[in-house]
């Protein structure tokens, strides 16, 4: 799966350009400014629109040089941007009329039956109708509640979902002045007869909510029920909004630290000490057959092995298990990520298929690069969060992109060019983003587990026929 | 560093100056993909050149085929020939260095030593070159006594047609713009008005001329109807044409500015009798036989520029800046006069070369220098290496070099109170874990990393990976004194990482996890390597708009 920016589909394109100082790598950023062109053809008309023509994206004109052409194509830049700032945006008529209500208690006490990704005693918001398309990726019915309770076959929102649908304008929030069981009295199952807020005798229900109140509501502090912090919630909106299915990521029970990895630990831990002392050129002189028998006596730095069971050490059980307050390290899966792939049609949120991606979310401005134990926290050891499963790269798919300047032929662990020992090694083993909020600007970074022990290059050496030798 | 050395060999998907340097066809050395002949001299090959991998050599058995019989004697023949007379011990050769305490590096002076160390997995740098020890042969070359190709010289004349490459863009872009707007500009003088404000006679013109304030040179808004920068033209001297300092017509503009004229708006014209009579002609007829005549802050084609050139080089010499200006064509000028886009190294070389002018026979100056790593490595993995301490003239053992490097690391150097994380010891690790993987590790502090990791070597290939080096302290017993890595921030990685990609290298945070003091003061460099954990962690930026599937 391509993961990155370098990734680039078309890697002819990138000579072409022969300024070092725009690097080709960055040309097709998310930090340009938008085209107001193409997202003013997608607009209702409401009068024939500016040509559709697109600008070139990337090229810059920093200085009039006194064309007509020039300041037409500037001036139906600027009506095209003018026509989408002035664009009245209304809310749709009521056949997709949300409308959400505020019962943070509801299930507080809620307990979490099964590890389905439910997460019940955060969602506090509590549709009428989940008529649309949006109830298709968000809110959940709570399952294993009482049937006959109010609202118990309702859909019920994560303050995160409710939030986004607030600012996008498509969900009324509404403040309950009576209890949840006046709310939904007469509603029944059918939302059909949507009667308004008021009850038989004529008292409003409750108080539509502004957008700043739907913030104070929802937005706190990590570890808070019922609220999700806010540079959470800027990045499922920014995720969103970009096209990606966004789910809270589902905390595992502990891994059961099988009798294997325990035994690979020991013999990690009696390993080293074992090695015996060597004299101090390591390769000492003597005649050697091979490269093979030269590094094999350079190999001093215990490598690194990805193992598909996550290695736990003993105080590290200790350490996370009573941990249920997740907020301590914010190095953790938050989010599992669905792109728009083949799968996407199966997609159901009770039962989504493996996430695409895996999202944990930090400040800035609080925290820092990760150190190891926070990097081993978010890849390996899922004692109460989710960590990546092991994902190796395929050492075949990758065979067929060799490098045709490596003149390797064969060796290496997996084989291939050298071009596929750098794709591999760039695959790594187990990767999740990480997204770095500063001030409501998100980064995407990718940290990947890698393994250059299970790429040992100079087994190239010696398939090489190197000149020089006696025979 | 080294990368700038090999990016004229091959690899054009890695390297756009590569790329762009190829448009330009004239000059190009002669690069091909599988056989660069660039460095090695007399007719050897590159991977004949660099064949060994490490400075150590072996002496494989021939491999022997079942289908073939025959085979098995040439297996047999091999190992009894080499029994009789067993090749070299190995490592054949021990190369001697010096400490320098100084630099606190190690220096080696022999030149075949230098040649050897760099060859056989690249180790160290010549201290008067950027990478490759080749001072010597550079000098050669500038004084014609060598025909051999040197890196530095290629960087120097790649950077001379990347500058004429862009200056040729540039003027293609201009000559685009003056096209339009000659297009745009024109009005067919129909009406009685127009017809009138035509000028009647050469004094009218040049009144006319006058008043406008030629800023728009020969283009014809100086009749009156300027659709082109109504304004501009004023204040701005040198015209609509020149819109941007940093496109390389800065030649022109010097020229222009250079003839001692009372003010900014006073016309400049070199040959005023052609320049009036064209104008005149034109504007009578049509003003596109206008834009045929060149206003001075048009810039002129190569050889015109070349002309205009020669001919101030006279009176203004030194307000013409011959080794920047692309029109000249950078390889007769620049070589006569010291070029300032020339490398660092190659100033530094020719001052550090005048006393031997008077003489042909250039004496080698220069030495390789090797890093702290590099050194222990030599000695410590491989033994091809003896270090001398000068003050006593002896060899040092390893032990004593560990010490000692892990003293030079600090600084001041503290003798005492050493750490299991000791900048050397850190770094080290590091190092030796690459290389005893196969890979050529190099120092990485031109791209802001501790280290660059190149599959076979630097003449080969642009290095794949960066390496930052983070120490991890994850041991109980560093918890309980509450030690803690460095703090970094995001926007340190952030501005590392973008670094790499724009060098199309892919980062790589690698956390060495220190064992604790408490195991004691080793001092065998062996058993205390073998307690350090290298994990390694890839870092890339994650887009999302290119992820949507």
């Amino acid at each position: 799966m391509a993961f990155d920016d370098d990734d680039d589909p078309h890697p002819a394109t990138h000579p072409a350009t022969g300024n070092s100082s725009n690097p080709p790598n960055d040309a097709d950023d998310d930090d340009k400014p938008q085209d107001f062109r193409l997202f003013n053809s997608t607009l209702p008309a409401r009068r024939p629109q500016a040509s559709g023509r697109a600008i070139r994206r990337g090229e810059k004109d920093f200085e009039a040089h006194g064309t007509r052409a020039q300041e037409g194509q500037l001036e139906a830049s600027r009506e095209a941007m003018h026509d989408v700032l002035g664009y009245t945006r209304t809310h749709r008529p009521p056949r997709d009329h949300l409308r959400g209500w505020y019962f943070p208690h509801r299930w507080a006490h809620h307990a979490e039956t099964d590890s389905g990704g439910l997460f019940a005693r955060h969602r506090v918001v509590v549709l009428e109708s989940d008529k649309g398309s949006l109830a298709h990726t968000m809110g959940r019915v709570v399952t294993g509640a009482d049937r006959h309770a109010p609202a118990a076959l309702k859909t019920w929102l994560l303050p995160e979902e409710a939030l986004y649908l607030v600012e996008r304008g498509s969900l009324d929030l509404w403040w309950p002045a009576r209890d949840i069981a006046h709310v939904f009295a007469g509603k029944g199952e059918e939302a059909g007869e949507d009667a308004g807020p008021y009850d038989e005798e004529d008292v409003p229900l409750g108080v539509p909510l502004s957008l700043q109140a739907a913030y104070a509501l929802l937005i706190g502090r990590p570890g808070d029920r019922g609220r999700v912090p806010l540079e959470r919630y800027q990045v499922y909106a920014n995720l969103r909004r970009s096209g990606y299915k966004v789910l809270r990521a589902t905390p595992l029970s502990p891994p059961a630290a099988g009798a294997r990895s325990l035994w690979e630990w020991l013999f990690a831990l009696l390993g080293p000490a074992a090695r015996k002392s060597r004299a101090s050129p390591l390769v000492g002189p003597g005649l050697y057959r091979s490269y093979a028998q030269v590094y094999a006596r350079l190999a001093l730095v215990p490598r690194h092995r990805p193992s598909a069971v996550t290695e736990l050490t003993p105080t590290a059980i200790t350490e996370k298990a009573g941990q249920e307050d997740e907020e301590e390290d914010p190095f953790h899966v938050f989010y599992h990520v669905w792109n728009n792939s083949a799968a996407a049609a199966s997609f159901t949120k009770a039962r989504p298929p493996p996430p695409d991606f895996r999202v944990a979310v930090v400040d800035a401005r609080t925290t820092g690069p990760p150190t190891l134990e926070q990097m081993r926290g978010l890849l390996e050891r899922g004692a109460v969060f989710e960590v990546p499963p092991l994902n190796p790269p395929s050492p075949f798919a990758a065979a067929a992109t060799t490098n045709p300047q490596s003149s390797f032929s064969g060796g290496g662990a997996g084989g291939g060019g050298i071009g596929a020992v750098y794709k591999r090694l760039k695959h790594g083993w187990r990767n999740a983003v990480v997204a770095v909020v500063d001030g409501g600007l998100v980064s995407y970074l990718r940290f990947g587990e890698m393994a250059f022990g299970e790429e040992r290059l100079y087994e190239r050496f010696d398939a090489v026929g190197l000149p020089g030798g006696a025979g | 560093m080294a990368d700038t050395i090999n990016s004229k060999f091959n690899l054009p998907q890695h390297d756009p100056a590569c790329a762009s340097a190829s448009a330009s066809p004239p000059n190009r050395p002669e690069v091909k993909q599988g056989a660069p002949k660039a460095i090695p001299p007399k007719g050897r090959s590159l991977s004949q050149t660099y064949a060994l991998p490490t400075p150590i050599r072996t002496y494989p058995l021939p491999s022997f085929y079942p289908s073939n019989p025959l085979s098995l004697f040439h297996v047999v023949y091999t190992w009894v020939s080499q029994l009789v007379s067993p090749p070299p011990v190995e490592p054949s050769v021990v190369h001697v260095g010096t400490w320098s305490p100084e630099t606190r590096s190690v220096h080696v002076h022999d030149p075949k030593s230098v040649r050897a160390l760099w060859e056989q997995g690249f180790f160290g740098k010549g201290v008067y070159s950027r990478s490759e020890p080749n001072w010597l042969r550079r000098e050669q070359v500038r004084k014609g006594n060598h025909d051999a190709h040197v890196a530095e010289n290629f960087t120097v004349q790649r950077r001379e047609e990347r500058k004429q490459m862009k200056w040729d863009r540039a003027r293609r872009e201009h000559e685009a713009i003056l096209k339009t707007r000659m297009e745009e500009a024109w009005v067919a003088p129909v009406g009685p008005a127009e017809l009138l404000a035509l000028p009647n006679s050469q004094k009218d013109l040049q009144q006319l001329r006058l008043s406008n304030g030629f800023a728009n040179g020969g283009v014809p808004s100086s009749l009156g109807h300027s659709p082109v920068q109504p304004n501009g033209s004023g204040h701005n001297g040198s015209g609509p044409v020149v819109e941007n300092g940093s496109r390389p017509r800065t030649p022109s503009n010097g020229v222009m500015a250079s003839p001692p004229k009372s003010s900014s708006t006073t016309p400049p014209p070199s040959e005023p009798n052609g320049t009036v009579l064209k104008r005149r002609k034109s504007v009578r007829f049509s003003p596109n036989v206008e834009s045929t005549t060149f206003g001075l802050s048009d810039p002129p084609s190569p050889g015109h520029g070349l002309q205009q050139l020669n001919g101030k080089a006279s009176s203004s010499n030194g307000a013409v800046p011959n080794g920047n200006s692309p029109l000249v064509n950078g390889k007769s000028l620049s070589s006569s006069t010291p070029s300032s886009s020339a490398s660092e190294e190659d100033t530094a070389s020719q001052t550090g070369s005048e006393p031997s002018t008077t003489t042909n026979e250039i004496v080698d100056i220069e030495h390789l220098q090797l890093t702290l790593e590099e050194t222990f490595y030599l000695v410590f993995a491989l033994g091809v290496l003896t270090v001398v301490n000068p003050a006593s003239g002896r060899a040092m053992s390893a032990e004593d070099l560990f010490t000692l490097f892990r003293q030079t690391s600090y600084f001041p150097p503290r003798t005492v109170d050493l750490q299991p994380d000791d900048p050397f010891l850190l770094h080290y690790v590091v190092y030796h874990h690459f290389r005893s993987l196969g890979w050529v590790v190099r120092p990485g502090i031109k791209f802001g990393v501790d280290w660059l990791l190149y599959n076979r070597g630097p003449v080969f290939a642009h290095a794949e990976f960066a390496l930052i080096v983070l120490p991890a302290y994850t041991a109980d017993e560093w918890k309980a004194a509450g030690r803690q890595p460095p703090r970094r921030s995001w926007h340190w990685l952030h501005s590392i990482n973008r670094v790499q990609a724009t060098a199309l290298k892919t980062l790589v945070l690698v956390y060495v996890d220190i064992p604790p003091p408490s195991e004691g003061p080793l001092l065998d460099p062996a058993a205390m390597l073998q307690r350090y954990h290298v994990r390694e962690f890839i870092v890339k930026r994650w887009l999302s708009n290119r992820n949507r599937g």
